[in-house]
């Protein structure tokens, strides 16, 4: 296969958020290995195809490539969530101070979901596949029970579905 | 071997990058070279390992001109020099434990 054929496969499996920097550097480093197999006595041809197949099957690079890229995409989105949160936290946090109550918005850690959890997810998926990220909300924001370490999860079960955005509060789970 | 590898490659990549900046190929070659021909991944599955290390900021990179082509340099951060550590220390207590049950 020659460089441009795999690249034209690698693009139609690749989502279109961050293909472009892909492409481009999968060009570079395959250029690169037919160099070097030109310079070791190999024809265009023979040159072109082994880079391509020192590169991996299209199937299993794009499969893993996708994975990446498509946690990259929840970041970005989940980030705008948080965001839009956050702001909404200081609006709040803003409104009680001037009820002077100095306490109520100390900055406290809490664990937010970034996707909708099913109820009966063991804790340890929580971890491994990043469905919650720490962040830390006024103290009057922060709901009973809250969960602010994560290795409270460990050897636990979610009892009720979770939406993205959500606090994780110990009630949440099977002890 | 190269099944055995797929849990390791971003520490493989983390030691890679101790050596200085390099782009994916040399990365590819380094390792390669340093394991004697053993660890002979494909070379693409490198980089969803080396996006996943940015998104963590253990690594950095930016676009860079070398011999009149565009080429994506990567570096190891402070916390990515961190991460290596741990995950040396890491290593060197199973194998060790490995080795004393096993050999």
């Amino acid at each position: 296969m020659t460089i441009d054929a795999y690249l034209a496969e690698l693009e139609r499996a690749l989502p279109r958020m961050g293909r472009s920097r892909v492409l481009r550097e999968a060009r570079e480093h395959m250029r690169d290995a037919a160099a070097q197999h030109r310079e070791d006595g190999a024809s265009e041809f023979e040159a072109e195809t082994a880079a391509t197949r020192d590169f991996g099957p299209v199937d299993d690079v794009a499969l893993r490539l996708c994975a990446e890229l498509a946690v990259r995409q929840t970041r970005i989105t989940s980030a705008l969530a948080l965001g839009v949160v956050a702001v909404a936290a200081l609006v709040v946090a803003g409104v009680l101070s001037f009820d002077a109550e100095t306490n109520s918005s100390a900055p406290t850690p809490v664990l937010i979901a970034t996707r909708t959890i099913e109820a009966g997810t063991p804790g340890m998926i929580l971890v491994g596949r990043e469905m919650y990220q720490p962040t830390t909300l006024p103290k009057s924001e922060v709901l009973e029970g809250a969960i602010a370490d994560p290795s409270f999860l460990r050897g636990r079960t979610t009892a009720v579905e979770l939406l993205r955005g959500q606090q994780l509060t110990a009630a949440d789970f099977h002890p | 071997m190269n099944d055995r590898l797929r849990g390791h490659v971003d520490v493989l990549l983390l030691a890679a990058l101790e050596a200085g900046p390099a782009h994916g190929y040399g990365l590819a070659e380094l390792v390669r070279e340093r394991s004697a021909g053993a660890f002979d991944l494909p070379e693409g599955t490198i980089y969803p390992s080396l996006y996943r290390l940015e998104r963590k900021r253990f690594v950095a990179s930016r676009w860079k001109t070398v011999e009149g082509r565009r080429r994506r340099v990567y570096r190891l951060t402070a916390g990515g020099t961190q991460e290596l550590e741990r995950q040396r220390s890491e290593w060197r207590d199973f194998t060790r434990a490995m080795e004393a049950v096993v050999t």
